[in-house]
């Protein structure tokens, strides 16, 4: 066999500055980090010599370290999980049509054009123990007859923070699946329905399994996302009272800004790191599968 | 206008080849389709005559200049795509002057030249509008009015009725065959269509798999298909073909089928005795016959056409068709004899697909 | 009652409790900012106040340096918005209309770099700042917002750009255009649009960071605006919520109505094949 493509640099030097960018802006991060947490660093960032994996060890020592783990987990599971679960059906809804659907989009989607720090600054005022409009309105209600002090106790700090989070991740969550509806054939829709299926089987036997690939790009993402998500614990508990809502990222960042203990710090970071390229090579590969799916269809389309 | 020549092309992408060696010679003024089913290389050797499509090997030429590295914008080439290609925030005005704009000509030759297609293509009460608030029969004759301006050597069609109704795509064929005949522009139209191929071409080149099969007049490819391939290619219905082996008894050789049927063949034929043998027979060249000619044939479906009705039936364990233009009323599950003329029969090599 | 009345009665009802939830804060957020500062701390805390204290934007934006901030934030988000479009038109035009070897292998890099948070690598950025002397440089974050965003700016943009078909170039190559003339009066026209909307999410994420700004911006003057109403909140005793919320109503009310505006044309990239 021979081959005879000449091997076209046009479009190699048309992607060649975004490579590069990136690559010094997020690659070089990577290697810098690997470096410092093999190493003994002073507070200042100075390098005081190779030290190997004591770094590492030390973290993995650190109650705290163990208790922000957990709380990660908690945290990543409960919004994700909690995400999902709303958004499917808001989707559902958002899909078909309906009077004032418009507005429903406009408002569902409107907490992923505000920052989250705006939103947690929001919520931080809005859950004001004393003056906190959220006790006023629950209180006009009859719902409770005291005001709560919704951050000063972390399980409760804690729950809230949750669903904060859940908040301002359907609007990315219910447009992935708004894609994927919009996606889905028509026919089999009307094949189904000729065929006797009552709308919940439509969902269970058309809906359900056809949405399956954006149900799990939907999880890896937001799994990715709300992993590496400060903004919301930060702003609002600051990962207090006493660590007792901090998650690996506050923690990181407590230790790497305001205890100076860079060389730990980096060893979470390149720890969080490796858990993410986990997620990452999942989704890589999810998407991969997928692509290799629709190339197959539109071989056979041509065919 | 020029011929163009095509010699030696191949085409690969990566290691994968997708033409072999094609040599075609287009004389000046001529229609020639490049025909054949979806993936045989024809859209892919026209880009690379556009210039689209770089030329792995072999040679190009328009007239008397090689073209294999001449930019498509300097082949001096006019060209319709299958989904025209019309450029979507211009008017059917500019969609027709872009070329003339982009070759400097004056204002006022450009809109001679406009006028003078959207007159032929009946375009004129159009101008203004934007692509998308035409039909789609209106969309194509923009594309040909983009081609018509250019004055070029060449037209290049690929697939261009291909998204046009039934009707529409008749009428179309017509117009662009009258257009050739009034502008004389050396044409070279790809399609996938057999009927649109044997009605528009001076010359038809039969393409499968990377390769030409065969080229010729219309009427020579039906008449003397070269091979199995471009019989059954050519025609509609296609032709019927039997398996079978030749023989002779003492009314002349004939092709034995698997159960023994007999089918005369001519005594001129050169094929050999015990030849193994494809039997081809068009349908409308098989007749009703009675008495001892022809072979036995039994009705399985009766499909009225209109102008003839299409009778099928199983001789030999297979299904074949042929064209009656009685209105007898035959049955399912009739029995009757069918009959070829000799001189009208195809032999075909089983083993190689070769014409006998 | 038409049947698709009854089916918008029945959506409405499922989607209010969200919907409230949704807006409440809002609601806070106005009522608060237009409040006078004794009525902030009342008991029981109620949601209406004796009358409309236009005033307190006008005090926030002197009190809370927000001029200041707004343009850090302006030149930041614009800035990034502009390098990352124009270095993702060239990439995006290549992955959508070449073919070349390593394109699988760039599209699966870009995936990880979109993967790759900024808050992991804040540590690592901090340094790497330090070492090119931009630490406390608003340049510091233009870098870094065009690299994070080019993922999704070449991703949107490729998608968008294949939905114009390859044809119209090819067509006016053969009409007699160069590259660059058929890029210039053919693609790019047609493209705008889906630059104006890349550009605009773009704007709308490099407006919206956080921790990359508060990491890398260390005075205070040069503070973009999520990390200057964070600063008002954020180890005080006496935090003017009154001002703050004022703040975080000029902040948001502007980029929340062009994103409403927009999401549509989200909705639809998802839909063209973004989550491939």
């Amino acid at each position: 066999m021979k081959s005879r493509t000449r091997i076209p640099t046009t479009p190699l030097l048309m992607i060649l500055p975004s490579f590069l960018l990136a690559m010094s802006i997020i690659g070089y991060p990577i290697l810098d980090l690997a470096w410092t947490s093999m190493q003994e660093v002073s507070r200042f960032g100075k390098m005081m010599g190779f030290v190997g994996l004591v770094n590492f060890a030390e973290v993995f020592r650190d109650p705290l370290f163990y208790s922000s783990l957990v709380r990660t987990v908690i945290w990543t599971v409960a919004v994700v999980g909690g995400t999902l679960i709303i958004s499917l059906p808001i989707a559902i809804m958002l899909n078909d049509d309906f009077y004032g659907r418009g507005l429903a989009r406009v408002i569902v989607m409107l907490p992923w054009a505000i920052s989250l720090t705006m939103t947690a600054v929001l919520w931080r005022w809005s859950l004001n123990g004393r003056a906190g409009l959220i006790n006023a309105t629950l209180m006009d209600f009859h719902i409770i007859t005291e005001p709560i002090e919704w951050l000063a106790t972390a399980p409760l700090a804690f729950t809230v923070e949750i669903l904060v989070g859940i908040l301002v991740s359907i609007p990315f969550t219910t447009t992935i699946f708004l894609g994927g509806l919009s996606s889905l054939p028509q026919d089999s829709y009307e094949a189904a329905v000729v065929d006797g299926a009552k709308p919940w089987e439509l969902f269970r036997y058309i809906t359900l399994p056809l949405m399956k690939p954006f149900i799990n790009i939907a999880i890896v993402l937001n799994v990715i996302y709300v992993f590496n998500s400060l903004p919301i614990i930060w702003v609002m508990t600051e990962g207090g009272p006493a660590n007792g809502t901090d998650i690996l990222v506050t923690y990181l960042y407590k230790l790497a800004f305001r205890f100076g203990q860079l060389g730990k710090a980096s060893a979470i970071s390149l720890i969080m790191f490796s858990v993410l390229f986990v997620f990452t090579i999942a989704y890589v590969l999810m998407v991969m599968r997928q692509e290799h799916d629709s190339a197959d269809e539109e071989v056979k389309h041509d065919a | 206008m020029a011929s163009v020549t095509i010699s030696g092309v191949e085409k690969w992408f990566g290691t994968l080849q997708i033409l072999h060696g094609i040599d075609i010679d287009i004389e000046d003024q001529e229609f020639v389709v490049l025909v054949g089913p979806s993936g045989c290389g024809k859209s892919t050797l026209l880009r690379m005559i556009a210039g689209l499509e770089s030329i792995s090997d072999g040679e190009i030429s328009i007239g008397t200049r090689m073209i294999n590295d001449v930019p498509a914008r300097d082949r001096d080439i006019a060209m319709v795509f299958q989904n025209y290609a019309l450029y979507p925030h211009m008017s059917v005005f500019d969609n027709i002057g872009f070329s003339l704009k982009l070759r400097k000509r004056s204002k006022q030759e450009i809109s001679e030249k406009i006028n003078e297609a959207a007159e032929i293509l009946d375009l004129t009460p159009y101008l203004e509008r934007s692509p998308r608030q035409l039909s789609g029969g209106q969309r194509q004759r923009v594309a040909m009015g983009r081609a018509l301006v250019r004055d070029a050597q060449v037209f290049l069609f690929d697939e261009p009725l291909s998204n046009l109704d039934a009707k529409l795509r008749v009428v179309m064929r017509t117009e662009i065959k009258a257009l050739h005949q009034r502008l004389k522009t050396t044409s070279v139209y790809v399609t996938h269509d057999q009927i649109e191929a044997m009605t528009m071409a001076d010359r038809i080149v039969v393409m499968n798999k990377g390769r030409v099969e065969q080229t010729g007049t219309p009427m020579d490819l039906y008449d003397f298909p070269a091979n199995l391939f471009v019989a059954d290619f050519i025609g509609s219905p296609s032709m019927n073909f039997i398996e079978g082996i030749v023989a002779a008894d003492n009314e002349g050789p004939f092709v034995m089928a698997k159960d023994r049927t007999r089918l005369a063949i001519s005594r001129e034929s050169s094929a050999a005795l015990g030849q193994k043998v494809v039997y081809g027979a068009r349908p409308e060249h098989l007749v009703l016959a009675s008495g001892n000619e022809g072979f036995d044939a039994t009705i399985e479906v009766i499909e009225p056409t209109g102008p003839n009705i299409q009778i099928f039936a199983d001789v030999a364990g297979q299904r074949i068709c042929a064209l009656s233009t009685e209105r007898r009323t035959h049955k399912p599950g009739q029995r009757i004899r069918l009959h070829c003329p000799e001189t009208s029969v195809h032999l075909f090599d089983a083993s190689s697909g070769a014409r006998i | 009652m038409t049947p698709k009345l009854k089916k918008s009665l029945l959506y409405w009802l499922l989607l209010s409790p969200l919907c409230v939830v949704i807006l409440l804060p809002f609601g806070i957020m106005f009522v608060t900012a237009l409040r006078p500062r004794d009525e902030l701390f009342v008991y029981p805390p109620t949601w209406t106040f004796s009358e409309f204290r236009w005033e307190n934007f006008a005090e926030m934006w002197v009190k809370t340096n927000f001029g200041g901030a707004l343009l850090n934030s302006l030149y930041v988000s614009l800035t990034s918005t502009i390098i990352a479009i124009v270095l993702s038109i060239p990439a995006a035009y290549a992955l959508s209309r070449y073919r070349f070897s390593g394109k699988g292998l760039y599209r699966n890099f870009l995936l990880m770099t979109q993967m790759m948070s900024p808050i992991v690598l804040v540590l690592g950025l901090f340094r790497l700042m330090v070492h090119l002397n931009l630490v406390n440089s608003l340049n510091s974050l233009v870098v870094t917002y065009v690299a994070f965003n080019m993922a999704f700016t070449i991703w949107m943009l490729q998608s968008y750009f294949n939905t114009i078909p390859r044809e119209l170039e090819e067509a006016s190559w053969i009409d007699g255009a160069t590259s660059f003339t058929s890029l210039v009066k053919i693609f790019l026209p047609l493209a705008v649009p889906a630059m104006v909307v890349t550009a605009i999410f773009t704007f709308i994420n490099s407006w919206n960071e956080f921790v990359l700004a508060l990491t890398l911006i260390r005075s205070q003057n040069d503070y973009t605006l999520p990390v200057q109403i964070f600063s008002q909140v954020a180890g005080r005793y006496q935090v003017e919520w009154h001002h703050v919320m004022a703040a975080t109503v000029l902040a948001t009310v502007p980029v929340a109505i062009v994103f409403s505006w927009l999401q549509r044309y989200l909705i639809r990239g998802m839909a063209l094949g973004a989550v491939k």
